[in-house]
């Protein structure tokens, strides 16, 4: 008994020294809600974070006082000093939430992993809902024209592509846009076009852009930037949400023409581990009519446009012919790209997702998504009309706190699209063929002017092709030559037209139609894990992506006539982030391996230093080095569609091996045989000639002196396509000062084998042993006996870039302003080293961009306004080039919030008091936007 | 014994008059108070060691005063709690810089606060003179300086607001989240330990708090714990 009472008593004076030995409580927010995951700290090193109750019991045997550090993300971090053991009482502690500035704010993509935004190891841009709300443009992607370091290049309401930091294409292919965590890339384009199969305006939480190269952790083509678009969790936020808006495009060329689009979201939470998510979205209007005349030759040989034009938005007019009656070259009469595709544009995406949480932190969700249209779209070689396209995309993806993996399998179906150049090319083929046509071009031309001597060139060259056109010569009372075959020309309009055209937009054959098939898939899979639970000196992150490509363009677009290809990416990586220094210095390592099946494969690496200043840390400095690539698309690897007046030839090995062209022809030079020849990939890409010297060779051909002629011809060795690097190093600052937010950043980019594509001309045959008289070995050139062919290159000659980028924000309390101004060079290089490779910057040196708005000014009404301004600057694609003038753009809303419906309504004009202006040279002139929208959103 | 008489009667009117004029005129604290403490309750306290004078000053004013049988109830819980926080302030200012009242040796046992006389405890107003108001609100309106305790009113308190000022102290201390937890979940409830050191004095402690808590109640099966006393100076940072 008496030992029963002193091991009991003994027991209590232990418990009681025991409860003496913590340090236990409980932590909430400002709400007063429980805070779980706190990390607590005692004394800056004992660790322990707080469980889902909020509370925290950590064992202490130390002295006092003791300070007890707690910090928790988008809280301010609280520091609690106890005098004296809390003899097993608990602490309660509240902590206070951080104000939401554009600093403190949390980013996800620059580090893989949550961190405020002033201390990224690399410039972030950030777009939220509010940026939406306030916006001034149709849609949010639009509204994105007005984030810092932005560029937008539009088509029209639909295709349209956004670019940082310089080479903006028509076809983006060197920026990345992913849509939680997937990229919503078309297969068969290697590129998004717009938002089609992103995301949802109204479901949309957040977009982070990484301006630069970002290959260390996002792989293949995170290489001019790469865009985040986040959506809303079902189970935060579920609802029924709307908007409409109906509204008008202004242009000159189309008129006054309306536009309609409309959105829901719908996320049903069924229980707190179960919902479903529903976005659909529909928009229809108008395309912008795009009638460039300008020439699309970069050299003017001094030819009067009536013989020989080739205007950006004409087409047809790129085949030319030789007229002996002339003297030189003649193109032939094309259709407008208004004539060949009927302006209309229609989106509708979808979106389905089922959402399990089997525990807390963790989140499977299931996602199919579908989007279907029809637009006119600038792609990098041509213009095209997109009828009924078709992509889905299923996706399976498993998140947790430290675990992502993710699974997406997306197909295209090209449906009903057709090339414009290649139709009008075709209708004019079917009316005339080009031996036709030519011939009568010239034989009326040489009568005409026999007849006619006091007739001035230019009406004798206009008769002469009105004849080569409709094979006769209104109100002409002359001699006219006997058309050698073949109808007049179908006009637009005309049902002759509308039949030819049907025919040729709905013929697979490569020569004579211009529809352009597809099925190609992708197949990707992510997978990224955080070691931060058991390596806990330093935040250890290790992923690894597979990528699987499958062409099927039935040999429209691809060189898969014979059978389907494939081809297989790869990449593995790791980041190690450490802070030192009582959180100031942060340290990021990261390296990254990838392989393309049939390229070398290559290291990406990036370091960066990031240092907090202030007591509170409310500036940072970082500097990094980034490394970047981006592999050849599917069309450089595998393009093998031959249509007649050029055939495209991709150039990865096996497709070299496989390409293949057999030409029977004779030539008397060579001998009274018929002649064979394999025109093989391999063969083009050694023994080709640039079209340059092609040119120089034809022009100066005289039997007088040929030789220096022949002297002209480059033949040129064409290197296989590999991938394109950057180097990149950055300097960066942001800081917090009063009120105001302020970004600076300074880069340096050098880019090697920057990939490229060019024209070559390929002679049947070329032998030197022919006698300079016949041509020496251009002799095949003088006798029309040569193929022209797409091929794709790097450029031997490295390039250089350096930009600067200014932001500043500043919030009042009725007003916001935020201003940004960006100077983006490309410095002067050595352009004797590939004369052939012209650098396509398309980007203006200077940009400006201001926001001034309120969200309530008084009572419900808000308003905002857009100013943008850019310096002029040269726009160069293999389809067409021009100079984009300087320009500013003006836009406005005025809105009003209904709180009772929960609904605002928004009045907006884009564009106003402008005059009409371009972004993509060979897509239309932008004029005016006016719409109004209404919003429901609870 | 004329003489006497006049001079008795004389002292005890000039005794009565300084007692009626010393019917407390409270302008000075208030605008010292008003200069030294911001609206949400923070003490500038490196402005306050600055004033010392004229803090010393309120003090010894209001020490010459003492509540006398004539006083009303209100008229004596107002100067008792101006009192307590003015000589706190005091305490602290005069040692200040330093992270926590606790860092001055005994600082609420010191006897430095005159009252009629003699010097008295901070703990001596609090645990002997209020307890003997009987009105557990008041503990509800003394600033210690420290974290946990309630916060400083920046208008002194006076008989004829009394009422109205013990209420809102009380109902704004109550629903501090930072210095009660009631559970929205469960039915439990962390509450401030001022509520354990004058548990005696409160009739019945649950219906004390649903009086002045609000969009919550909580009943005899609430789990109550009483959490620990953050004594920390209550500075602001920016």
């Amino acid at each position: 008994m008496k030992i029963k009472l002193t091991t009991i008593l003994l027991l209590l004076v232990s418990l009681s020294t025991f409860s003496q030995n913590y340090i236990k409580g409980k932590i909430i927010g400002d709400d007063g809600t429980p805070l779980i995951g706190v990390e607590i700290k005692i004394n800056n090193s004992i660790e322990a974070s707080s469980d889902f109750t909020g509370e925290f019991n950590i064992p202490y045997q130390g002295s006092y006082p003791v300070d007890v550090t707690f910090s928790y993300i988008e809280y301010i971090t609280l520091t609690k000093t106890l005098f004296e053991p809390a003899n097993g009482i608990n602490l309660l502690v509240q902590m206070n939430k951080e104000k939401i500035t554009d600093l403190t704010q949390v980013v996800v993509a620059a580090s893989r992993s949550t961190e405020k935004k002033i201390e990224t190891p690399v410039t972030i841009e950030t777009f939220s809902e509010k940026s939406i709300i306030n916006g001034t443009s149709p849609n949010f992607y639009d509204e994105l024209v007005n984030v810092k370091e932005v560029q937008l290049n539009s088509n029209n309401l639909v295709s349209k592509t956004i670019n940082t930091r310089g080479f903006a294409q028509g076809t983006n292919t060197r920026f990345l846009q992913i849509a939680d965590g997937a990229e919503f890339t078309i297969p068969v384009f290697n590129a998004s076009i717009g938002n089609s199969l992103g995301v949802n305006q109204l479901d949309v939480d957040n977009i982070e852009i990484l301006p630069g190269a970002s290959s260390a952790l996002y792989g293949a083509n995170a290489f001019n930037g790469i865009m985040f678009i986040n959506s809303k969790s079902p189970f935060e936020k579920p609802g029924i949400s709307v908007y409409y808006t109906h509204g008008y495009t202004s242009q000159e060329a189309a008129g006054v023409n309306d536009f309609n689009d409309f959105g829901l979201r719908w996320a049903y939470k069924m229980t707190d581990k179960v919902a479903l998510k529903l976005n659909i979205s529909y928009i229809e209007g108008s395309d912008w009519i795009a009638n460039d005349q300008n020439s699309k030759n970069i050299v003017d040989i001094g030819l009067p446009p009536v013989q020989y034009f080739d205007a950006v938005n004409i087409y047809g007019d790129e085949i030319t012919g030789n007229s002996a009656a002339a003297g030189g070259p003649v193109s032939r009469t094309g259709y407008n790209d208004a004539d060949l595709n009927d302006g209309k544009i229609e989106n509708f995406n979808g979106d389905l997702s089922f959402h399990i949480k089997p525990t807390l932190d963790s989140e499977i969700k299931i996602q199919q998504k579908i989007s279907y249209g029809t637009t006119n779209f600038s792609g990098t070689n041509t213009r095209a009309t997109l009828k009924n396209f078709l992509v889905l995309q299923t996706g399976l993806s498993y998140t947790s706190s430290n675990l992502t993996f993710r699974a997406y399998y997306t197909v295209d179906d090209a449906g009903d699209s057709y090339d414009m150049v290649r139709t009008a090319i075709n209708v004019s083929k079917s009316a005339k063929n080009n031996n036709e046509w030519f011939t009568d071009y010239d034989n009326a031309l040489a009568t005409f002017r026999n007849d006619n001597p006091t007739f001035d060139n230019n009406t004798l060259l206009t008769m002469a092709r009105e004849f080569a056109d409709y094979s006769t010569v209104e109100g002409y009372n002359g001699n006219l030559p006997n058309s050698i075959g073949g109808q007049p020309r179908f006009d637009p309009g005309t049902a002759a037209f509308n039949n030819a055209f049907n025919t040729v937009t709905t013929s697979n054959d490569l020569t004579n139609g211009s529809r352009f098939q597809d099925n190609s898939y992708t197949l990707q899979s992510d997978i990224n894990y955080n070691f931060q639970d058991i390596i806990k000196f330093a935040e250890f992150q290790l992923g690894g992506t597979f990528k699987k490509y499958g062409l099927n363009s039935k040999g429209t677009v691809f060189n898969d006539a014979n059978g389907k290809i494939d081809y297989d990416v790869y990449g593995v990586y790791g980041q190690l982030q450490k802070k030192l220094l009582d959180d100031r210095l942060k340290l990021t390592g990261s390296v990254r391996y990838d392989k393309l099946t049939d390229l070398e494969g290559s290291f990406s690496p990036r370091l960066s230093v990031n240092y907090a200043l202030g007591k509170r840390k409310t500036r940072n400095l970082r500097a990094s080095f980034q490394t970047g690539f981006r592999n050849p698309t599917s069309s450089d690897l595998y393009n093998g569609a031959n249509y007649g007046f050029i055939a495209l030839v991709g150039s990865a090995k096996d497709n070299l091996e496989n390409y293949s062209q057999v030409i029977n022809f004779s030539n008397p030079i060579l001998g009274p045989d018929l002649q064979t020849v394999d025109i093989t990939g391999n063969h083009i890409y050694d023994s080709s000639f640039s079209v340059g010297s092609v040119q120089k060779f034809a022009n100066s051909f005289s039997s007088s002196n040929p030789q220096a002629a022949i002297d002209l011809l480059e033949i040129k060795k064409v290197e296989a396509v590999k991938a394109e690097k950057v180097e990149s190093f950055e300097l960066g600052y942001r800081a917090g000062i009063g009120r105001f937010t302020f970004d600076l950043n300074g880069y340096y980019n050098k880019y090697t084998d920057f990939i490229y594509t060019k024209k070559v001309v390929t002679p049947y045959f070329m032998d030197a042993s022919i006698a300079p008289e016949y041509g020496g070995i251009g002799a095949a050139i003088l006798s029309q006996q040569f193929l022209v062919h797409q091929v794709y290159t790097n450029a031997e000659v490295p390039i250089e870039t350096i930009g600067l980028g200014f932001g500043v924000e500043r919030d009042f309390k009725t007003f916001f302003v935020s201003g940004s101004y960006n100077y983006t060079k490309l410095l002067d290089y050595d352009q004797t080293i590939d004369p052939d490779f012209v650098p396509e910057f398309n980007t203006p040196e200077h940009a400006a961009k201001l926001t001034f708005g309120s969200e309530k000014l008084f009572s419900n009404f808000g308003f905002n306004t857009n100013l943008r301004w850019n310096s002029e600057y040269e726009w160069v694609s293999p389809f067409a080039f021009g100079t984009i003038p300087e320009r500013v753009v003006f836009d406005a809303q005025i809105s009003y919030r209904i709180p009772a419906i929960k609904s605002m309504v928004k009045a907006s004009a884009n564009n106003l008091f402008g005059e009409e202006y371009i972004q993509v040279i060979g897509a239309g002139n932008i004029g005016q936007t006016y719409f109004l929208s209404l919003t429901y959103n609870p | 014994m004329n003489f006497k008489i006049k001079l008795t009667s004389i002292l005890f009117l000039i005794c009565t008059c300084w007692g009626y004029s010393q019917t407390i005129d409270n302008s000075d604290l208030k605008t010292f108070l008003k200069k030294h403490v911001s609206e949400e309750g923070f003490v500038n306290y490196d402005k306050l060691v600055r004033n010392k004078e004229s803090l010393d000053d309120i003090v010894m004013g209001l020490s010459k005063i003492s509540p006398t049988s004539t006083w009303s109830s209100n008229e004596v819980k107002a100067y008792w709690i101006n009192v307590y926080n003015i000589n706190v302030l005091k305490l602290v200012s005069s040692y200040y810089p330093l992270k926590s009242i606790k860092y001055i040796d005994k600082p609420f046992q010191v006897d430095f606060i005159s009252v009629e006389g003699k010097k008295v405890s901070l703990d001596y107003i609090e645990n002997t003179i209020m307890k003997g108001l009987e009105d557990p609100r008041i503990y509800f309106t003394l600033n210690n300086t420290c974290v946990s305790a309630p916060s400083l009113n920046r208008e002194p308190y006076t008989a004829e607001n009394l009422e109205l000022q013990l209420e809102t102290a009380v109902k704004a201390f109550v629903n501090d989240t930072s210095k009660n937890y009631f559970s929205n979940t469960t039915n439990e409830a962390i509450i401030s330990p001022i509520f354990k050191w004058h548990a005696s004095e409160f009739k019945n402690l649950i219906i004390f708090i649903n009086n002045y808590l609000e969009n919550k109640q909580i009943t005899e099966q609430t789990k109550l714990t009483y959490s620990s006393f953050d004594w920390t100076l209550n500075k602001e940072t920016y």
